[in-house]
């Protein structure tokens, strides 16, 4: 059986996680990937040996984020397969951010959807200095939502005032832009990146999550937070958010899980992502979007 | 004058009221407060404007509980946009007194079926978020010694010289009651389990219960209010209005006290009248209600003058009652209670109170209603009282009478 994803160990403790599909172009999140992924996870988590994880690509591109193909699939499966998938990927990431030692993702290339959501629940982001590549969350952009965590840990690494609108509107980076937001500890010259992660590590022995420290919150005061949502609301529905279903569960994932602990909030984000593929019109756009791309 | 009926009783299952660990912290506001209203239109095959009003008590009306969630709720649930809401709010009475006002609308002639019921997420909007003047604001706090409720709940133990095993015992056996309730399925009738909107299940249990707690666990834990209240002055401030105290005893702890949960209820009542136009089978009519002030210090001590009062309206005595739901916000409320009115502790919270279960403040007074109901129907009794203390020295209580089906 062709693996996925290796995990190696090298002499100092520092794993590490290679997404590195021999049967495809670009790594994706498909389902043997997910199995693959928990099980590293798993090792990391239990292993004394490890003591800081770099996640890295063979690819020419970081990560493609969920296979296309399998989301499509998630409009016909049930709630409760789909809940059992999106659970797994949870609570997969959720281990890592909080397995107690530091996790670094080395950005080499386009970093995308469940790509770039997996190098948030990592502590920190180095990415190569290349204008070219992308980062961010394009679900919306296809009708979609982020559902590994990308409303949550994204409006929680920078500012949400700055990214909701660019969740909403599946907008992508190149790397400076977003370092400038908040979202990339680092970006610097491509050969240097893996190293600039490793002296990170080094640095770093008790990373955790700015959310998971006491006392954390991820809006500003009441008054602030609310009028924000007053206005985006507003701009939703004028820009017409009733024929983008995918913009209200955005909208909602945001206003809510932000006001609740990272747990609840990534249950909540799933339990939209859900409901969104139990809409038709999700699924025409989707299909549109993806045979468009392919044509 | 007719009696307002009572036709239908739900509750949402109740969950821990910290939003890491409570189930359902993830929920908005105002749709687990539409959960009891949904169940009440599809349980009772009511048109979207067969309610004419919503009442829903809610105590930190801020936040997203604030903007009358009462309104928002009915319209999510549903409700046609001609039903109004409002949001009312008697502390921990919240949730009867939203059922009062509700029979009062259609005692008064003012709406013929109307909604009673109350919504709390503290995991979302945490006690006291609306602020709490009576402590804070000088120029009532100093003359009426006000002191917190937990400080207040102390302030009874230590004047009736309650022990510490006095209050646990009680705790223990709420706690019994409670997981008992559930295993011998008493709550089935009521509960209506969250759903997402997949329908996929969040809570369908109550999920603070600990049926494992015994006087040894509880003995174990330490009295929440002493070091607060020592640090800030609270036990002066009681032993100022209590001179004869000396010294502030404290027995109260998280084990024995009402625990911080999410919830909401709603009741279905109204006139004779709409009971027979829509096909509705009155369950219970209300035969007293009352709503009382008492000694804002103590400040709990007011459910014996409401039942009092109440009683008395319905033409009734103590030894009439067969079954009485008294919130458990603090173990001395019911001591207390049962001491200075002689109510057998077997009449008493039977299934359990907030101790086990929780209380979500703005509803839990729909809630003991809705068990009560139920209980004096399944144990085929006639006479039952829910009655709450509530802060700043309030109280409230309903004595309801069962409507046998069968004698309709």
């Amino acid at each position: 059986m062709s693996t996925i994803i290796s995990l190696n160990v090298d002499a100092d403790g520092i794993a590490e996680l290679r997404w590195d599909d021999p049967g495809s172009k670009v790594n994706v999140f498909s389902a043997a990937a997910i199995a693959e992924f928990g099980n590293h996870v798993t090792e990391i988590t239990s292993s004394k040996r490890i003591t800081g994880v770099l996640i890295t690509s063979g690819k020419k591109t970081f990560h493609a984020g969920a296979d296309l193909n399998m989301v499509s699939g998630f409009f016909d499966a049930s709630a409760e397969a789909l809940w059992s998938i999106m659970t797994d990927v949870m609570q997969s990431f959720y281990a890592l951010e909080t397995c107690g030692k530091p996790v670094a993702a080395v950005i080499n290339g386009h970093a995308l959807g469940g790509g770039f959501e997996m190098a948030l629940a990592a502590h920190a982001r180095f990415a190569a200095n290349d204008p070219a590549i992308k980062l961010g969350l394009p679900e919306a952009a296809i009708g979609l939502m982020p559902g590994f965590g990308g409303t949550q840990r994204m409006a929680r690494i920078a500012p949400y005032q700055k990214v909701a609108k660019d969740i909403l509107a599946g907008t992508t980076f190149d790397p400076k832009t977003a370092q400038s937001l908040g979202l990339l500890t680092d970006v610097i010259p491509a050969e240097h990146v893996c190293q600039a992660a490793r002296g990170w590590i080094a640095a770093n022995r008790n990373a955790e999550q700015p959310w998971m420290a006491r006392g954390y919150s991820a809006t500003d005061d009441a008054q602030t937070f609310e009028r924000f949502f007053h206005r985006l609301n507003a701009g939703l529905t004028r820009d017409g958010a009733d024929a983008k279903p995918q913009d209200k569960l955005i909208a909602e994932a945001l206003y809510h899980g932000l006001q609740m602990p990272i747990e609840p909030a990534l249950r909540l984000e799933i339990r939209r992502f859900i409901e969104l593929t139990r809409n038709p019109a999700a699924y025409q756009t989707l299909q549109q979007s993806f045979f468009a791309r392919r044509a | 004058m007719e009696y307002v009926q009572i036709f239908d009783a739900v509750r949402t299952p109740r969950g821990k009221g910290k939003a890491s660990v409570g189930a359902l912290a993830e929920v908005s506001p105002i749709e687990l407060a539409a959960v009891p209203l949904k169940a009440l239109r599809k349980r009772n095959n009511l048109s979207s404007s067969a309610v004419e009003d919503a009442v829903l008590g809610c105590v930190d009306p801020v936040q997203d509980h604030g903007g009358d969630i009462a309104r928002s709720a009915a319209l999510v649930a549903g409700f046609d946009q001609s039903i109004p809401g409002v949001q009312v709010n008697r502390f921990c009475a919240s949730g009867l007194e939203a059922c009062a006002i509700a029979a009062g609308k259609a005692a008064s002639g003012e709406a013929e079926l109307v909604v009673g019921g109350g919504v709390e997420m503290m995991s979302r909007v945490p006690m006291l978020c609306s602020g709490m003047p009576p402590l804070s604001d000088p120029g009532f706090a100093l003359p009426h010694k006000s002191v917190p409720q937990g400080v207040s709940a102390d302030l009874i133990a230590t004047l009736k010289g309650y022990s510490r095993d006095d209050v646990d015992a009680l705790a223990v056996e709420s706690q019994k009651r409670a997981s008992a309730a559930w295993s011998d399925g008493r709550f089935a009738k009521s509960i209506v389990p969250v759903e997402d909107r997949n329908g996929l299940t969040i809570l369908d249990h109550d999920e603070a219960i600990r049926a494992s707690a015994d006087m040894q666990s509880l003995g174990a834990l330490t009295p929440s209010f002493e070091g607060y209240a020592k640090k800030l002055g609270f036990d002066a401030v009681a032993t100022r209005k209590y001179p004869e105290i000396r010294e502030m005893r404290f027995v109260h702890h998280a084990g024995n006290s009402s625990q911080i949960v999410d919830g909401a209820a709603a009741v279905l009542l109204g006139t004779a009248k709409a009971a027979s136009q829509r096909g509705l089978r009155p369950r219970a009519r209300i035969r007293g209600l009352a709503s009382v002030g008492s000694e804002p210090t103590i400040m709990l001590t007011g459910p014996k003058a409401a039942c009092d009062k109440a009683l008395a309206r319905a033409g009734l005595s103590y030894d009439d009652v067969d079954l009485w739901e008294l919130n458990e916000a603090f173990a001395s409320v019911v001591l207390h209670f049962l001491e200075e009115t002689g109510v057998q502790p077997d009449r008493m919270n039977v299934n359990g109170g907030a101790i086990a279960m929780g209380h979500p403040l703005g509803a839990t007074g729909t809630m003991i209603l809705g068990t009560l109901l139920d209980e004096l129907e399944r144990t085929d009794r006639q006479f039952g009282c829910a009655t709450l203390c509530a802060a700043t020295g309030q109280a409230i209580a309903m004595v309801i009478e069962r409507i046998d089906g069968d004698a309709v």
